[in-house]
């Protein structure tokens, strides 16, 4: 019987015009999103490579150099930037990647602060009219399209399921079949959820087809697993809409009650609660002022001062003064990033609220494009940057010796250029560790769902 | 007719989803209030600041643009609000500062405006009233009841537009006062005459977006079998509409009108100086070549190289100008490109229309920028009629003859402080109604057609009995 109800529950899925309609949709925009977000990745690919064969350049022609071939010269030095590797899911989720940057431009005083991107390599003004048209979707991508589409696709599939059968009558009928209830109601849900799992399989395989012979876009082992991962995250996101569909189509009078009540639960989480959210976390954790790092520097200057101008006779002591004031800068802007990244936690646990949410920061980490890969990014640059400025500050600048300058030159691209080719993302193991919360809520929130529908009474308003 | 749009409204007031949605509205009016004065002040003490911070050089000015007061009504992005134009004869340099650009961890997340949550919200809580109007009434046979009364059915398809449209109307007059209420309280943003009188075009503009919704609904109603069926077309619309035009349409706008992308412009950027770098060398390594000179044609050698290095300097300058501006000019076509394709989806160009009507996010932000530019152009041309250049000081370069180096720095004016000065004017109520005629046309056009396309569906419907 289970097998009997299934199998008529899928035909009749595949055979709706709506679920056609939407999947085909879906499908298309899957096909053209990917095509915009690579344009992006192969972009941002370019830069970085040859970004890093014209370090690799500058090293070897210093390792050859000699002291007559330099002539009156100096020695060619590297960007002191470290670059960041360019991660193919950026492809299917752009993350964070975009919005913080790609490049560390190096300092002997200070860590920096903030990330530059690829287009600042060329000097291209990072002024983009076009990104300032505001719309609720800001990149489209893979995750976006589940997050929005496919979630849709999800309610469009459950809405009807149960209460399709009861307004046609066709409920009386499998009821006096003798059938458990358990047995009709689990049959139909697989069914629901078979149809479903597959338009996210197609689109997936779809995708990474594309991917493959159009865009040549090179994955290995470990994408394979991360792809798997976020296809996983995308199921069980999807799934939260279809249960929620399946109890309201089995809870409520009409199809119509249950699909009006699923598309304003749908906006709720999808744009509403995250965008409101983060207003609730902007207005209840303020920051200081956008420019406060600036009135700060303007502070410790003047405090400073009086002590920069009575020890301008004195060097010791005038670098002395300078190294308090790098000290209390650095001490200012950490206490920016810190109340910045106060506020981010806060937007975030906010936007707990919302399904949505969590499956945007599930696939964000698991694609490695998160603010935790942000950080073991910025962990590499500060360590780093520390070993760039002592070694800075323990150039001798009396030593005018031909071999080592041009070992200090050697030191200091060698060790840029391995600090660019680090993959600097988080491993696969810790991702999933990383997101390991946000699946077990999501697990929860489903299987919280799964409970309600099996002990659920489908025969109400059957009479 | 009345008793048709009394019938409507009772019906409507049994509907269960319309008080959820209308709580969620009202809620959402609350913080977008409670927000956006936060941050008006904000960006209120922020710019004063920056001016007192960034004066102006003899060669450099710089500005901020001012907070708008609506920025309640339609914020475009945090973005906007470091917007450093650093204007100098040389170039216009118009760039969002990276250090002050708010929380770089929640860029990406866009706040709610009024505008987005009429957008959203009150196009789906058209569709929520509105689906059912039509095809519910045919499958309970009340519709055979109704039309059993002579009444024509045009006035039936009125009735029922005026009985939704009146009730949204009650809503949205409510959601605004409630918004206007919280920015009164917070005290931060100035709520005067004009700000009312912008308020009262939103309102306007917003029923003819809401009715163009109606009437989709009310079509698609009397073009389907049965209330289900409507309802999910209705939806997918709506998503399309929505959600999917309005970014498909940028997308489409790159690629069938490529504009120069990033990586264009980088490529026209990279190693543009070097030419000018090259001539000189050469010149360089040409005078280089005499030997055994004497004082006056060493003299002269000299004097003919600053010559020929101010004339490449200032073609040099004139390069960078053409560039900067060809750079700038290329992201507004772009811009501008999008907008138009943008306005094939109605939700865009209501967004559109009421950037124009009230005067706020990129309208403004736009605005700001053209008289940016006609600033900077006679800035220009101030500085060629005084001292016939426009670089403030040329570089310098080392020649070296008979085995003495020679510093070339070519003789320049004493370049004096410009007192001309920048004041933006934001348009006037009666300029930005007249720029925004035409997009109001086109929405009450489109509104027009889709009424006319849903009442001959209801015409051509067959009713049931």
């Amino acid at each position: 019987m289970f097998r009997f109800i299934f199998e008529r529950e899928v035909l009749n899925q595949i055979r709706l015009h709506k679920f056609l309609v939407s999947t085909t949709v879906t499908l298309a925009l899957t096909l053209l999103c990917l095509g915009v977000s690579s344009e992006r990745y192969l972009y941002k690919t370019k830069e970085y490579t040859s970004a890093i064969q014209h370090q690799r350049d500058i090293l070897t022609r210093t390792k050859s150099m000699t002291e007559a071939s330099l002539g009156n010269g100096v020695f060619e030095t590297v960007d002191h930037a470290v670059f960041r590797k360019p991660n193919p899911l950026f492809v299917l989720c752009n993350g964070k990647d975009d919005s913080l940057g790609d490049i560390a431009r190096l300092s002997s005083r200070s860590m920096p602060l903030y990330l530059e991107s690829y287009s600042s390599l060329n000097q291209v003004s990072n002024f983009d009219l076009g990104n300032t048209l505001s719309d609720m979707v800001n990149s489209l991508d893979f995750r976006n399209i589940v997050k929005f589409l496919f979630s849709l696709i999800a309610v469009f599939i459950g809405f009807d399921i149960v209460s399709s059968e009861r307004e046609q009558g066709t409920l009386k009928l499998i009821m006096a079949n003798s059938v458990a209830r358990q047995t009709f109601v689990f049959a139909k849900w697989s069914a629901g959820l078979a149809v479903m799992a597959a338009a996210l399989i197609f689109a997936l395989i779809f995708a990474l087809l594309y991917l493959y012979t159009f865009l040549h876009i090179g994955l290995d082992a470990e994408h394979g697993a991360r792809i798997m991962a976020l296809f996983g995250f995308s199921l069980l996101y999807m799934l939260i809409f279809y249960q929620l569909a399946f109890l309201a189509s089995s809870i409520a009078k009409s199809s119509n009650m249950a699909m009006v009540a699923l598309v304003i639960f749908w906006v709720m989480t999808t744009f509403i609660l995250p965008n409101s959210v983060t207003m609730l976390g902007k207005y209840f954790t303020p920051t200081p002022p956008i420019d406060y790092i600036r009135m700060e520097e303007d502070a410790i200057s003047k405090k400073y001062s009086a002590a920069m101008t009575n020890s301008r006779e004195d060097n010791t002591k005038i670098l002395e003064v300078r190294e308090n004031i790098q000290r209390d800068i650095g001490r200012a802007q950490q206490h920016y990033i810190n109340s910045l990244r106060k506020q981010y936690s806060a937007a975030v646990a906010w936007s707990l609220l919302s399904p949505a949410s969590i499956f945007d920061n599930a696939a964000e980490i698991v694609s490695g494009t998160s603010i935790s890969d942000y950080d073991q990014f910025m962990e590499r640059v500060r360590v780093t940057n520390e070993s760039y400025a002592s070694l800075i500050k323990n150039w001798k600048f009396e030593n005018r010796l031909f071999e080592y300058r041009k070992q200090f030159n050697i030191t200091v691209n060698e060790l840029i250029t391995d600090a660019s080719l680090d993959n600097n993302r988080l491993g696969l193991g810790k991702s999933i560790e990383k997101a390991s919360s946000y699946i077990i809520l999501l697990i929860i929130i489903n299987v919280l769902l799964f409970c309600t529908i099996l002990t659920l009474d489908i025969r109400v308003h059957l009479t | 007719m009345k008793n048709l749009i009394v019938k409507e409204i009772l019906v409507l007031q049994k509907n269960v989803f319309m008080y959820v949605l209308t709580a969620m509205i009202m809620i959402l009016f609350v913080v977008n209030g409670a927000y956006y004065s936060a941050k008006y002040s904000e960006f209120l003490s922020y710019n004063g600041r920056a001016l007192s911070r960034h004066g102006t050089t003899a060669i450099y000015k710089n500005y901020y643009l001012p907070a708008n007061p609506v920025i309640f009504c339609c914020d475009s992005n945090e973005k906007q609000m470091s917007t450093l134009c650093n204007v100098s004869p040389a170039k216009l340099n118009l760039s969002p500062n990276r250090d002050q650009r708010g929380n770089i961890f929640l860029e990406s997340i866009h706040s709610m405006d009024w505008t987005r949550i009429v957008q959203i919200i009150f196009s789906l809580l058209m569709i929520v009233l509105g689906y059912s109007g039509i095809s519910d009434e045919n499958e309970k046979k009340t519709l055979n009841l109704v039309c059993s009364y002579s009444i024509s059915r045009w006035k039936l398809f009125l009735g029922k537009f005026a009985g939704i449209l009146l009730f949204t109307a009650v809503i949205l007059l409510l959601a605004l006062t409630i918004g206007l209420i919280t920015i009164l309280l917070a005290g931060k943003i100035p709520v005067d005459g004009k700000l009312l009188s912008k308020s009262i075009l939103f309102y306007g503009v917003s029923l003819i977006y809401c009715s163009f919704f109606i009437f989709v609904s009310l079509g698609v109603s009397a073009k389907t079998r049965n209330s289900t069926m409507s309802l999910s077309v209705s939806v997918l619309i709506w998503v399309g509409i929505v959600l999917i035009l309005p970014k498909t349409s940028v997308i489409a706008a790159s690629h069938l009108q490529p504009a120069r992308s990033e990586y264009e412009n980088a490529k026209q950027f990279d190693r543009w100086e070097k030419p000018f770098e090259d001539e000189v060398t050469a010149l360089l390594l040409k005078a280089q070549e005499n030997k055994n000179l004497s004082a006056d044609t060493k003299e002269q050698i000299i004097r003919n190289l600053e010559m020929n290095i101010t004339q490449i300097e200032n073609r040099r300058a004139e390069a960078e100008y053409r560039l900067n501006n060809f750079i700038l000019l290329s992201e507004m076509t772009k811009y501008q490109e999008e907008q138009k394709w943008l306005k094939l989806s109605p939700a865009m160009l209501y967004r559109d229309t009421i950037e124009t009507v009230v005067q706020g996010g990129n309208a403004y932000f736009l605005d700001f920028l053209k008289q940016m530019q006609f600033f900077e152009a006679r800035f220009r041309e101030d500085m060629f009629n005084r001292y016939n250049t426009y670089i403030a000081r040329p570089r310098g370069a080392v020649v070296r003859l008979d085995g003495e180096d020679i510093t070339i720095f070519p003789d320049w004016p004493h370049i004096e402080s410009n007192h001309m000065e920048f004041k933006f004017k934001p348009r006037s109520f009666r300029e930005s109604l007249v720029a925004s005629a035409l997009q109001i046309s086109i929405l009450v056009l489109l509104t027009m057609i889709t009424a006319i396309w849903g009442f001959i569906g209801f015409v051509r419907q067959e009713i049931t009995s």
